[in-house]
């Protein structure tokens, strides 16, 4: 029994209702739009960005505890190497299987088989469903990365599954 | 006798600040926390020496072997406090206040008192309700750090 079923189980459940949510209130708007009603800011955005955000919640979380051992990490590279070395290992039982950089704030991160993909399917089936269950992940490490002083704008293409790969824009500081 | 335990987020803004303050006068005690804020504040200076050393003054090599440690060990000094400190990867700084005449805090005590209060950190952010760069209302955390003060 794997120790890992329950954040899977309750990740697609996450997701499931998210946007179960979304159906809901996209067909109230029309209903509510001449009462007026003062939505909130939760209520009126897309299931995927309520997602990323819950998603850097718990990455900004995680990371601390995670670093807590580890020696100190100087540079953005040595950050990314965190990254898909330790911070992977730890959440999705395995280490990233390709990091690519071009120097300049862009790293592509690439996971051939992402734990959260793999029951869906191994090929081209439901891709088009699959954006829905990378936008967590995608806020965790941008939540990861805003707690090691990193401000990033990160997302995910697929192209078969369960292969993602993610795409990591450092904001530089100006 | 450790008198002060104090956490510090990555802008600098304190997030607890635990003092155990000797009078019993209430203008006293105001006095000496003040004080101890300020002495809090000083230490925060070298720090961030220590953790962004200028280009010139270090080689690379010292600057890598002196950046491994996430423990700053003791920073500074005045004729009543002493000062000690401990960064973590996502820059929270952990500073621990001492009478200037103590000598019973060896390198080790202090290591594994940070090792502690870095512990009850990690535990006091994973509660949800805490919004990050909220000042820290943990239980636990507030309870680790008194008894670090009472027990020297």
């Amino acid at each position: 029994m794997n120790a890992e079923l329950p954040f899977e189980l309750l990740h697609s459940e996450l997701v499931a209702c998210m946007f179960a949510r979304e159906q809901e209130t996209s067909s109230t708007e029309e209903a509510n739009a001449n009462a007026g009603q003062d939505e909130s800011f939760l209520e009126t955005t897309n299931a995927a960005t309520k997602l990323e955000l819950l998603g850097y919640r718990v990455g900004y979380a995680l990371v601390e505890r995670i670093a807590k051992e580890l020696p100190r990490i100087s540079t953005e590279l040595d950050c990314m190497k965190f990254i898909c070395k330790e911070f992977w290992s730890a959440i999705f039982r395995k280490q990233v299987d390709n990091l690519r950089t071009n120097h300049q704030g862009v790293y592509v991160v690439m996971d051939n088989k992402f734990f959260l993909l793999v029951p869906l399917s191994a090929g081209q089936q439901y891709l088009t469903a699959s954006p829905r269950y990378v936008a967590f992940s995608c806020g965790l490490i941008r939540g990861a990365l805003a707690n090691l002083n990193i401000q990033s704008v990160v997302t995910a293409t697929v192209e078969t599954m369960p292969a993602v790969k993610f795409n990591v824009h450092v904001q530089q500081k100006s | 006798m450790a008198i002060c335990v104090a956490v510090i987020d990555k802008d600098s803004a304190p997030l607890l600040i635990e003092c155990a303050l000797s009078s019993s006068n209430a203008d006293e005690r105001k006095a000496e926390q003040l004080r101890l804020h300020f002495f809090v504040h000083c230490a925060l200076d070298i720090v961030d020496e220590k953790l962004n050393p200028a280009a010139s003054s270090l080689t690379s090599a010292t600057r890598s072997t002196e950046l491994r440690e996430l423990y700053l060990g003791a920073l500074i000094a005045n004729e009543d406090y002493k000062a000690f400190g401990y960064a973590t990867n996502t820059r929270v700084k952990f500073v621990l206040v001492v009478g200037a005449g103590n000598n019973v805090f060896k390198d080790q005590d202090v290591r594994a008192i940070f090792k502690r209060l870095h512990s009850a950190y990690c535990d006091a952010i994973a509660n949800p309700f805490h919004a990050p760069g909220e000042f820290l209302a943990s239980r636990a955390l507030i309870d680790t750090a008194r008894d670090v003060l009472v027990k020297s």
